[in-house]
């Protein structure tokens, strides 16, 4: 559905010096500095996949989705989104994609919600009965009869993105585009806009692309995931792939009665090399770490309960956001991929 | 060709909608305008007070009154102002909601300012053609609406309307490069001003100045159709003006195509 081979876009800035005599410099004379914001980035999509396309701040994420979409031209490399060239054929390319910019909206600010959908539907020509049903099924799911009538500039930022997003789907677009959907909303919010986004993906094979900081949207909705830092991808595989990879970190914590005192050698009672696990003490808290290939949750807790008097434990394993950020700092990951 | 300008017709329907709910910021904006009429029209009756003769190149007192209310209702009836449009779309970065339709972006501006235009016209330039017309029948202004003209006019505007849109689209792609918005407005605002004809007639200019006037499009807007409308061209004189009109026009179409291409393909969108 998308191929994306070796494209990359760069920005011209101006810097500007400092102050009031550096202002007065640049304006007749600023240094010209390139800015890649896309490097050399290649992927291909199938059909009906659900893509979460991650990555800190300034990463480079929204400039390849505006790639995608056809509004910006690449600096260099080829780009295919269900055979047509984006930017080359912009408009045949904006019949096939849906697009949610979560910053912005398509909607019309000063008229009352049910009349964007009709100048929409206009736009895009969508046939009566087509109209129709998907309005039905948008009300299953995005419940926008509520406020339909209210102006849109009146909504909730949740209500807005509910009724942007089936704005985008309102043609039933091959692909879409979800550039933080779920920015700034509320938990039912977010809820309901994966909904949506799922019912989408399994009624119509719609692909989905879709950019967020937010990882419980990547956990709930996509299978693979693509993790771009500094123009370049880093990661380009399964989800699980990753987990495995980095997952496998596993920290108990024990509060236990008496506060610790004796400096048992902790490895050796379990049978392992001092290196494999982490032992963190402060007073009555105990905290080991290791890696769950080498130990077991059980065997841990088994080994310190024998030993010591526990009031209380917990188990926390690495949860998405820690690899991702472990990755952010690390950059590039050596995970294999086929 | 129906087909084609149907998803268009829509951007026009919301911001006639839109402009409409905002009937008197337009209003507002109309009475401020005519305030500046009203200047002009007094400018003249001293002018034509101070002087010995009645008729100035060609024009009495009450013709040169007629030429101002006409040249106020042809430059309502041609209104089409996209800078705001593009200003708006560039520092926003709004231009990207447009460019994820199904749409050109040329023609949606165009058809949105076409929207704006009809609630200009429904609110002014309508009632002030009733007016005017009125006026011409019941007293001798020097200045008659025949049939034959008022038809004429029509199509000139129409003509006009285009030249309007795709040289002021030409002027402001200029913001997606300069980023000075204001600055280009008010530029803008004064050029037209100048040598459209909507401050003093043309043929009031100097040689030199006159030629300018005549090599930018702004008086195939203004001043041509207003003279059509007056009567004050013989019928060569008339069929080359209205030739003229259509050659801006498409020329003006065809350069403001090519200026976008090019922009867009240079263009850097604001945010997120």
């Amino acid at each position: 559905m998308i191929e994306a081979k070796h494209i990359s876009k760069s920005f011209v800035k101006y810097e500007k010096e400092k102050g009031l005599i550096g202002m007065i410099k640049g304006f007749v004379n600023a240094k010209k500095v390139i800015k890649k914001a896309v490097d050399d980035v290649s992927f291909t999509i199938q059909e009906g996949e659900v893509i979460g396309y991650i990555g800190a701040n300034g990463a480079g994420k929204s400039t390849t989705i505006k790639m995608l979409t056809g509004i910006l031209t690449p600096t260099s490399g080829e780009l295919l989104v269900d055979g047509i060239i984006p930017y080359k054929d912009r408009v045949r390319n904006a019949r096939n994609i849906g697009v949610v910019f979560g910053q912005r909206t398509q909607l019309w600010w000063d008229l009352p919600l049910v009349e964007s959908f009709s100048i929409l539907k206009e736009i895009y020509q969508v046939s009566d009965e087509d109209y129709k049903a998907r309005m039905e099924m948008f009300e299953d799911v995005l419940q926008l009869s509520e406020f339909i009538k209210s102006p849109v500039r009146t909504l909730s930022l949740g209500q807005r993105m509910r009724a942007d997003i089936a704005a985008s789907l309102l043609h039933n677009p091959k692909v879409l585009y979800l550039d933080e959907p779920t920015i700034g909303l509320d938990v039912n919010a977010k809820l309901k806009m994966r909904q949506a986004i799922k019912t989408m993906n399994k009624t119509f094979k719609t692909t989905v692309i879709l950019t967020t900081h937010d990882l419980d949207d990547i956990e709930e909705l996509c299978n693979r995931i693509l993790i771009i830092d500094n123009g370049k991808i880093i990661y380009d595989g399964a989800l699980s792939d990753i987990k495995t990879r980095y997952g496998s970190d596993t920290k108990v914590s024990f509060v236990l009665k008496e506060a610790w005192t004796d400096f048992v050698d902790l490895a050796h009672l379990m049978e392992v090399d001092p290196k494999d696990i982490i032992v963190k003490v402060d007073e009555d808290k105990l905290e080991i770490g290791f890696d769950k290939r080498i130990l077991s949750v059980a065997h841990v807790a088994q080994v310190i309960m024998k030993n010591y008097e526990v009031t209380d434990l917990k188990i926390m394993e690495t949860d998405i956001e820690s690899i991702v950020s472990r990755i952010y700092n690390e950059g590039k990951v050596n995970v294999s991929n086929d | 060709m129906f087909q084609t300008i149907k998803p268009y017709w829509a951007y026009a329907k919301a911001s006639f909608t839109v402009g409409f709910a905002y009937r008197l910021h337009i209003l507002f904006w109309v009475l401020s305008d005519l305030v500046q009429v009203g200047v002009l029209l007094l400018i003249w009756i001293a002018i034509y007070g101070n002087s010995s003769s009645t008729s100035m190149q060609g024009y009495t007192l009450a013709q040169m009154m007629m030429y101002n209310l006409i040249i106020y209702m042809t430059a309502s009836f041609t209104y089409m102002k996209p800078l705001f449009d593009l200003a708006d779309d560039h520092f926003d970065g709004k231009v990207a909601m447009s460019l994820i339709k199904p749409t050109k972006y040329i023609y949606e501006v165009f058809f949105r300012n076409l929207g704006n235009n009809f609630v200009g016209n429904i609110i002014i330039s309508l009632p002030l053609m009733i007016v005017l017309s009125t006026l011409t029948v019941t007293a001798n202004h020097g200045v008659n609406f025949t049939l034959g003209t008022t038809i004429l006019y029509v199509f000139s505007i129409l003509l006009a309307l285009l030249i309007s849109f795709f040289s002021n689209f030409i002027f402001a792609t200029m913001v997606f490069v300069t980023d000075a918005t204001f600055g280009m407005m008010q530029l803008n605002e004064a050029v037209v001003r100048i040598f459209s004809g909507s401050l003093i007639p043309l043929s009031f200019f100097p040689g030199w100045l006159k030629t300018i006037a005549y090599i930018l499009p702004y008086a195939s807007v203004y001043t041509v159709p207003t003279l059509i409308l007056m009567n004050r061209y013989t019928s060569s004189e008339l069929w080359i003006n209205l030739g003229i009109q259509l050659a801006w026009a498409i020329g003006l179409i065809i350069g403001a195509n090519l200026i976008w291409s090019v922009i867009i393909t240079k263009m850097k969108v604001h945010g997120g």
